[in-house]
């Protein structure tokens, strides 16, 4: 590091070189103070570019996509109309874009329920040391490492009416007397969407609950017995309490990740049967791709793109808040 | 480009004799060669071709490597340079690279797609270059058709293709079965077919586009007209995709099977027949030698009707070299290089008087495929452009229909209504 960018006139003396030139020397002091500064900035340069090409230019496409007339007929021409938000108006008269969003909800609050308490019973389990647990949790991860694309794909197999693993063991021990065509009625097709993505993120919630269990003093669970409480109840005031920031921090990482899922959804159902699974993202994807309304395709993305920043948003103020705390 | 193609037996003839220059002076003299358009194909042309058969080493992307390396034999000094791109993200990678200023020079794309890329302005107009060639007349007119927006030439056919009836012949025999004749008889003898873990008749349902051709095919058979689904052919058709289920002819999991599905289904000897176009042919003479298996027209209703399953080429409104590029797609439509490629691609050719050819006219399995191609359908002008659309909704009708969410008048209505605001539009 240069030092000289730090030194005090005196400090410059001492070094003996320039004595008698104590108006020159904070003038190139200026200098190199810019020159390293300069050379700062350069090392942060390339995260800068890759930023801002990578994430921010597409972000302004999209949003400038949406405030723009742009269908197929006109998309490579140039000639854009620029219509305000007029495909936002448009957009919220549509009953399918609150029906896809609706959908969204519903799958992103089913799997965020059912990951985070699996994930939790699962982290209270692995958090008690025993034979085996290390490579347990190895073999845990292994569903969230797989891409989604296989899960989604093996999920699909596995959920097929007529040939599909689950319902050979469904019936195998008795639970049910004919196949279940689980990927083609509405209700059944969103469980199935929301049993995958959650055998997918449970172990991930885990990883980080189980962080914050062993984090939790042993000292507090020590005061709490010589209080003479039980199991349930050190759970209860000890555990939970102690969690809670971790979990809240947990749930919204959560949120943030399955609301704008797509990949799982879309091999294992493409957003059918009709359009019981049909998320906003494969709204957005169809529209712009399928039926080539590229404005309204950006419109969804825009709003998803809003919703996800809003919970990061709120994420990063919980972490200040902790943090603080 | 000076014409260096000739008929392959005279190229490799002249190559072997080592008569370059003088091969080229008979050949000019003949003009009778595979693809001599006269037109582009410089030396040193690189031309960028995109398609979604697969890659090189696949079955199918085999095919079509070999067929851009016999001309670049032919074509000394001129490169193609085949990429793969999967059928699922090849529209929107098109769409994307038109946007971003780097087209490929030609793209092989779903022959629906025609209309949708020309009024995007991704294909470039072929109208002058199609009158010179003067070959139009020669194609099946469905097949055409598909090249064809607003009247003017956007593509050239590359391959066609259809829906046939293929059914077991085993399971035909022990149940004293013809093929049958009307969709009825079908639904009678799939139904009888069916036993065990075994179904009458596979086809395929699946959400989204390729879930709707089985059931078109049944519409245009009953006399349907593809805007008018809420009708007496809709009601015809529907009724019987629900009937087929509910007896037990096919199975409700038709609504999860994608076309690939119904192969095994029909391959592993768990379908009696099946709806399914020839890209099959030849992989199910590979893969079940020992299954005996033929194919036969579609049933009637009021007509008979099948389904068009083609591919066109495209030249990009920014490609590099426009006349290389229509040079290597004239010489892709040559009936000697069709009669190589056709059959290693498990496809039929698009132009009527090659499919007359023995090759496949005398052929038991591609002459049914011939004569059922003069049937095919494909969607046009307003239709073809809004096709993702209408075959999306028709589907949803399908799944609504079978899995007992509405009944089928109600489906059909809701995807009417669907389908007369889209065209309204």
């Amino acid at each position: 590091m240069d030092q000289s960018a730090t030194a005090t006139p005196r400090d410059i003396p001492e070094r003996g070189r320039q004595p008698r030139k104590p108006v020159v020397k904070p003038e190139r002091t200026r200098r190199q103070l810019s020159e390293s500064r300069l050379g700062k900035y350069l090392f942060v340069l390339p995260a800068v570019l890759f930023i801002g090409l990578l994430m921010i230019y597409p972000l302004f496409y999209n949003l400038n996509l949406s405030l723009h007339d742009v269908h197929l007929s006109n998309f490579l021409a140039g000639e854009r109309p620029f219509v305000g938000l007029q495909n936002y108006f448009d957009a919220f008269s549509q009953p399918a874009f609150w029906h896809s969003l609706w959908i969204s909800l519903l799958y992103t609050g089913g799997s965020i329920l059912f990951a985070f308490l699996i994930g939790y019973g699962l982290a209270l389990f692995f958090d008690r040391a025993f034979p085996g647990s290390g490579t347990m949790r190895a073999v845990l991860l292994v569903t969230y490492v797989l891409p989604s694309v296989v899960s989604g794909t093996v999920w699909r197999w596995m959920l097929q009416g007529d040939s599909g693993i689950v319902n050979a063991l469904l019936q195998g021990i008795g639970i049910i007397d004919e196949p279940v065509h689980w990927l083609i009625h509405g209700p059944t097709a969103m469980i199935s969407v929301i049993i995958s993505t959650v055998w997918v993120t449970s172990p991930f919630v885990m990883i980080l609950l189980l962080a914050g269990l062993q984090g939790i003093p042993p000292g507090l669970y020590e005061a709490a017995k010589i209080d003479g409480t039980n199991a349930w109840q050190r759970f209860r005031h000890v555990t939970l309490p102690m969690m809670r920031p971790v979990a809240l921090t947990v749930l919204l990482l959560s949120f943030i990740f399955t609301f704008k899922t797509f990949d799982n959804i879309y091999v294992m159902t493409k957003g059918g049967p009709g359009d019981a699974t049909g998320i906003m993202p494969i709204y957005a994807y169809d529209k712009a791709f399928n039926f080539f309304e590229f404005s309204d395709g950006a419109v969804a993305s825009t709003v998803l793109i809003i919703i996800s920043i809003v919970m990061a948003l709120l994420y990063f103020w919980m972490t200040r808040k902790e943090e603080a705390a | 480009m000076k014409s260096t193609f000739t008929s392959l037996s005279r190229r490799d003839l002249l190559r072997y004799a080592g008569i370059g220059g003088a091969g080229a002076a008979i050949f000019g003299i003949t003009g009778c060669g595979p693809g001599s358009s006269g037109g582009g194909g410089g030396d040193g042309a690189t031309i960028e071709i995109w398609d979604y058969y697969g890659p090189p080493d696949s079955i199918y992307g085999r095919a079509l490597q070999d067929l851009y390396e016999r001309y670049m034999k032919a074509n000394k000094g001129v490169k193609v340079d085949k990429r793969f791109v999967t059928f699922g993200e090849f529209n929107r990678l098109l769409l994307q690279s038109g946007a971003g200023g780097d087209l490929p020079d030609i793209a092989l794309v779903n022959a629906f797609d025609t209309g949708k890329f020309a009024q995007a302005g991704v294909a470039r107009e072929l109208t002058s270059q199609v009158e010179d060639w003067g070959k139009s007349g020669k194609y099946f007119e469905t097949s055409w058709g598909s090249t064809v927006y607003e009247d003017s030439n956007y593509a050239l056919p590359h391959v066609a293709d259809c829906y046939v009836l293929w059914y077991n012949v085993d399971h035909f025999k022990e149940a004293g079965f013809e093929p049958p004749k009307t969709w009825k008889e079908l639904g009678t003898m799939a139904e009888q077919l069916s036993q065990g873990d075994r179904i009458g008749f596979a086809f395929s349902a699946v959400e989204g586009v390729q879930g709707a051709t089985a059931w078109v095919i049944r519409f245009l058979a009953a006399g349907g007209d593809i805007t008018k689904v809420a009708s007496p052919a809709g009601e015809a058709a529907l009724q019987q995709w629900v009937d087929l289920v509910k007896s037990g002819a096919t199975s409700a999991s038709v609504l999860e099977w994608i076309e690939e599905d119904t192969y095994n289904r029909f391959k592993a000897g768990r379908a009696s027949m099946m709806l399914q176009s020839a890209s099959y042919v030849n992989v199910l003479k590979e893969e079940a030698p020992d299954l005996n298996w033929k194919v036969a027209l579609l049933p009637k209703d009021k007509v008979r009707a099948s389904f068009l399953s083609a591919e066109n080429l495209i030249i990009t409104s920014g490609a590099d070299d426009v006349d290389a590029s229509w040079d290597l797609m004239t010489y892709m439509q040559h009936p000697d290089v069709l009669k190589k490629y056709l059959p290693e691609r498990n496809k039929l050719p698009a132009r009527k008087d090659l499919a007359q050819d023995p090759l496949w006219s005398e052929d038991p399995i591609w002459s049914v495929f011939v004569d059922q191609l003069a049937t095919a359908w494909a969607p046009e002008g307003d239709v073809a452009v809004n096709s993702n659309e209408i075959f999306t909704y028709i589907q949803e009708a399908i799944q609504l229909a079978i899995s007992g969410s509405a009944s089928v008048s109600g489906a059909l209505k809701q995807t009417q209504q669907k389908i007369d605001k889209l065209m309204a539009a």
